[in-house]
C-alpha cells in the first residue's frame, strides 16, 4: 500500500479524466441520440433507414472496435488527407478519438432509449399543440422534447453509468484515464493487484455517486412535475 | 370537382354570412367508411351539438375540422376561406401553412384535456400566445391571466395539470383554447372522462361561453345541456346526418327510429 | 496506405474463423454459468435473510460497477501475484489459461446481471399463485422448482437475446488478456501486416452481423414471449 501511496495525485487526474470524457460525451450523444430517434420514427423513408442502420450497426458492434476503428481509420484519414500538402500529422488525439468514438457509440443506444419512449408518447399532447397552431418543430422543442427527456431520465442515467465504465477502453488507445493511469502505476510499482483493486475501489465511487446524483434529479425531476 | 382539385390553397366562397361550413365531408379509414357526405352549418353566434352513439364518427367530424384527421374528400370553409380535402396530393409547405392559419381560428377542447404535463396552467395557457401568435410574453401572461380567471382558476396559475382535478383541468384546457381568441371552439365530448359531480362545473363554463355569443360546435352526451343552449342540434349515425333541427324537436320529437332509439338509452 | 494485402492470407481467415468459434465458446460458456450464478444470486436475494440478502446485493453492485477491462486486469495480472493461491486448484483451472480466465470473469459479470434479471422475473410472479402452490400442501422447495422458477423463467426469456447480444459484445474486451477470439485473432495478425484497419472492419462486419442473427432468432423464437419495450443490455 505504501509503495503506491505516491501515485495517489496521478490516479486523481486519472479519475478526473475519467469522469471528464464521460461527461463531455453523454451530451453529445443525447442530442445525436434524440436527432436519430426523430429520424426513425419520421416519415421519410430515407431518413427512417439511415436511422435504422446506424442504430443496428452499433447495436452490433463492440465498443472496443469502435474505439480502435475511429483511433486508427482517423489517423489514416488524416495522414492521407494531409499528404498532397507534404504536412506532418502528429496522428489523432486519442483523448477526441475516444471521445468521438464514444459519442457515437452511445448516440445510437440513446436513440433507442428515446425512440421506445416516443413509441409511447401520448399523442394528445401533440394534438394539443397542432390545435392551437404550433408547428411542427415548435411542438417537439417546446413539448415533446421535454417530456421525452423527462421520461428517459432512468434510462439515460443508467447509459451514463454504462458509459463511465466503457470509458475504459479509452486506455486501450493510450487515453490517460483511470484505467489507463492505474496500468502505468501497476506497471511501475510492479503491484499489480494491490492497483487494479484500488482503481475497482475507484470505479465503484464513481458510479456510487453518479447514482447518487442520479437518483437525486429524478426526484427534483418527479417533484417539478 | 377540377375546381377543388386545382385549388390548392384558401380562396373566396360566396357565402360569407356563413362562418364555418363543412361540406360534404367524407373519411376512410382503410376500407372503412366513417363519414359519408357529412354538411354542417354554423353561422356566427351559433351552438351546432353533435349526439350518435358510440363509433357512429363525431369524434372524426369534428377532427375532421382542424385538420387533425385529414379528410378523404369535401371541404372546409372558415370565413370564406376554403380549405380542401387533399385527397391523393402531398401535402406542401403552403398547405401546411395554410393548416396552421386555420387552427389558429379554431380552438379544440379535448376529451382527456391533453394539458402538458411540464407546464403548469398559467404556461399551458401562455404557449399558444407565445408560440403560434407570437405575442409579447407580458401581454401572453395576462392574458392567460384573464382567462384563468374566467374559467375560475385565478387561483390556480401556478398549479401543474397533476395538481389538479379533472374539472379544473378541463377548465385549463378551455382557457387555453380561448386564449387564441378563436372565432369558432370545437369540443369533443369535454365532460366524459370527469367524475359525475365534476361534470357541472365544466358545463357551466361552456355556458358562459355560450351566452357570450360565441360560435361553438360540441359533440357531448349531456342531452339537457344540449337542449339548453344548442342552435341546432345533429343526429349522426353511421356516419350520416340521420336528423337535424331545432333541439326541442331533435331531442323530444325524434323522427327516425335510429335517434329514437338512441335517445332512449339516455333517459333513465 | 490502405491496402487489404492480409484478406488474400489464409492465416487471417483461419484467425477469423477460429475466432468465431473461441467467441461463440466465451458466450455460451459464460451466459450458463452466469445463470447458474446469477439464480442463486437472485434466490438469495429473494428468499434469504438480510445478512445473505445484503451479501448478493454487495456482489451486484461490485461486479456491475467495477468495469469488465479492470476485472480482466484484476484476475489476469493482479491475481497471479498471490503467491499462497499458487498451486491451489483456482489456479490451475482458470488462472493459467487467458481463455479460462475470460470465462471465468465473463461468469462473474454476468451472473451480476443476470441475477438481477432473474429476480426481476421471480418478482413478476403473482404471490397468488405461489400462494395456491403452499395451499395444495407443495413444499417449499417444490414450489421454487415446479412453479415459482419456471414461471419468473418464463417471464425473462425474452430478454435473453438482449443479454446474449450483451455478451457477444463485452467478450471483445478479452482480447486484451490475448484472448484470440474473433476480435483478438485476427488484430493480433493485423499487427504484424502493419494494417491494423482491415482486421478490425472485417471483424466488426462479422459482429454486425452474429447480433443481428441472434435478434432474428430472438425474434422468432420470442414471438409469443417477448414483451415490448425489451431494453437493451449492456455488461461491461
Ligand atoms: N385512427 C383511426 N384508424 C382507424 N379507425 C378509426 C380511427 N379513428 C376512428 N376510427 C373508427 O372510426 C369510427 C368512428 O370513430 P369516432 O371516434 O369518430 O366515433 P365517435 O362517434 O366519436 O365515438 P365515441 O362516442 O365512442 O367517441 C369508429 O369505428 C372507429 O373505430
Ligand atoms: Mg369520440
Amino acid at each position: 500500500m505504501e509503495v503506491v501511496a505516491p501515485y495517489f495525485s496521478f490516479w486523481l487526474k486519472g479519475a478526473a479524466l475519467t469522469l471528464g470524457l464521460s461527461a463531455a460525451s453523454f451530451p453529445i450523444s443525447a442530442f445525436l441520440g434524440l436527432i436519430v430517434a426523430f429520424a426513425a420514427v419520421s416519415p421519410s423513408r430515407p431518413a427512417a433507414l439511415a436511422a435504422a442502420m446506424y442504430i443496428n450497426l452499433f447495436r452490433g458492434l463492440p465498443e472496443i472496435i469502435v474505439i480502435f476503428l475511429i483511433f486508427y481509420g482517423s489517423n489514416i484519414v488524416l495522414t492521407m488527407l494531409a499528404q498532397p500538402f507534404g504536412i506532418q500529422i502528429g496522428g489523432t488525439n486519442p483523448a477526441i478519438a475516444a471521445l468521438i468514438a464514444l459519442s457515437i457509440q452511445f448516440g445510437s443506444y440513446a436513440a433507442v432509449i428515446f425512440k421506445d419512449w416516443m413509441g409511447v408518447f401520448p399523442r394528445g399532447y401533440t394534438e394539443a399543440g397542432l390545435a392551437i397552431g404550433m408547428t411542427r418543430l415548435q411542438i417537439r422543442r417546446r413539448i415533446v422534447v421535454p417530456l421525452l427527456l423527462r421520461s428517459a431520465t432512468p434510462a439515460l442515467g443508467n447509459l451514463f453509468l454504462v458509459m463511465l465504465k466503457i470509458s475504459a477502453l479509452a486506455s486501450l488507445i493510450g487515453v490517460e484515464e483511470l484505467s489507463r493511469t492505474t496500468s502505468i502505476i501497476a506497471g511501475s510499482t510492479r503491484e499489480p493487484l494491490v492497483c487494479y483493486l484500488i482503481a475497482a475501489g475507484m470505479y465503484l465511487v464513481i458510479s456510487a455517486v453518479s447514482g447518487f446524483v442520479q437518483h437525486r434529479f429524478e426526484v427534483a425531476m418527479e417533484r417539478s412535475i | 370537382m377540377a375546381e377543388r382539385e386545382t385549388s390548392v390553397g384558401p380562396s373566396l366562397s360566396p357565402s360569407p354570412k356563413t362562418l364555418l361550413e363543412v361540406r360534404n365531408l367524407r373519411k376512410s379509414f382503410g376500407s372503412l367508411e366513417v363519414l359519408k357526405g357529412v354538411n354542417v352549418k354554423a353561422a356566427k353566434g351559433d351552438i351546432v351539438t353533435l349526439i350518435g352513439s358510440s363509433g357512429s364518427g363525431k369524434s372524426t367530424l369534428i377532427r375532421c375540422i382542424n385538420f387533425l384527421e385529414e379528410p378523404s374528400a369535401g371541404e372546409i370553409v372558415l370565413d370564406g376561406q376554403v380549405f380542401p380535402a387533399l385527397g391523393e396530393h402531398r401535402r406542401t409547405r403552403k398547405h401546411n401553412a395554410d393548416l396552421i392559419a386555420l387552427r389558429r381560428k379554431v380552438g379544440m377542447v379535448f376529451q382527456s384535456f391533453n394539458l402538458w404535463p411540464h407546464r403548469n396552467a398559467l404556461e399551458n395557457v401562455m404557449e399558444g400566445p407565445v408560440q403560434a401568435l407570437g405575442v409579447p410574453r407580458k401581454d401572453a401572461r395576462e392574458r392567460a391571466h384573464s382567462y384563468l380567471e374566467k374559467v375560475g382558476l385565478g387561483d390556480r396559475t401556478d398549479h401543474y395539470p397533476s395538481q389538479l382535478s379533472g374539472g379544473q383541468q378541463q377548465r385549463v384546457a378551455i382557457a387555453r383554447a380561448l386564449a387564441m381568441e378563436p372565432e369558432i371552439l370545437l369540443f369533443d365530448e369535454p365532460t366524459s372522462a370527469l367524475d359525475p359531480e365534476l361534470v357541472g362545473e365544466v358545463l357551466r363554463v361552456m355556458q358562459g361561453l355560450a351566452s357570450e355569443g360565441r360560435t361553438m360546435i360540441i359533440v357531448t352526451h349531456e342531452m339537457q345541456f344540449a337542449l339548453e343552449v344548442s342552435s341546432e342540434v345533429v343526429f349522426l349515425s353511421k356516419g350520416n346526418i340521420e336528423e337535424r333541427g331545432a333541439p326541442s324537436d331533435i331531442l323530444r320529437s325524434p323522427k327516425s327510429e335510429a335517434l329514437a332509439s338512441f335517445l332512449q338509452r339516455y333517459r333513465s | 496506405m490502405l491496402n487489404f494485402a492480409i484478406l488474400e492470407t489464409s492465416a487471417f481467415w483461419w484467425a477469423v474463423l477460429n475466432g468465431l468459434g473461441v467467441t461463440a465458446a466465451l458466450t455460451v460458456l459464460s451466459m450458463i454459468f452466469g445463470f447458474i450464478t446469477g439464480g442463486i444470486l437472485a434466490s438469495m436475494n429473494f428468499y434469504g435473510g438480510p445478512g445473505v440478502r445484503m451479501g448478493a446485493k454487495i456482489y451486484i453492485f461490485v461486479f456491475r460497477g467495477v468495469p469488465l477491462l479492470i476485472l480482466l486486469y484484476l484476475f489476469y495480472y493482479g491475481l497471479p501475484r498471490v503467491t499462497w493461491l499458487r498451486g491451489s486448484y483456482f489456479w490451475d483451472l482458470i488462472l493459467t489459461s487467458p481463455f479460462r480466465t475470460a470465462v471465468f470473469v465473463l461468469t462473474i459479470n454476468n451472473a451480476a446481471y443476470l441475477g438481477e434479471m432473474i429476480r426481476g422475473g421471480l418478482r413478476m410472479v403473482p404471490a397468488g399463485l405461489l400462494e395456491a402452490a403452499a395451499a395444495v400442501g407443495m413444499t417449499k422447495t417444490r414450489i421454487f422448482f415446479r412453479v415459482h422458477a419456471p414461471l419468473a423463467l418464463r417471464s425473462i426469456l425474452g430478454n435473453l437475446g438482449s443479454e446474449t447480444i450483451a455478451v457477444v459484445k463485452a467478450s471483445a474486451i478479452t482480447s486484451v488478456i490475448t484472448v484470440r477470439d474473433l476480435m483478438g485473432g485476427p488484430t493480433v495478425l493485423g499487427k504484424v501486416y502493419l494494417d491494423p484497419l482491415t482486421p478490425l472492419l472485417v471483424v466488426g462486419l462479422i459482429y454486425v452481423v452474429i447480433v443481428q442473427l441472434i435478434d432474428l432468432v430472438t425474434r422468432m423464437v420470442g414471438r409469443r414471449l417477448s414483451h415490448p419495450g425489451t431494453v437493451q443490455a449492456h455488461h461491461v
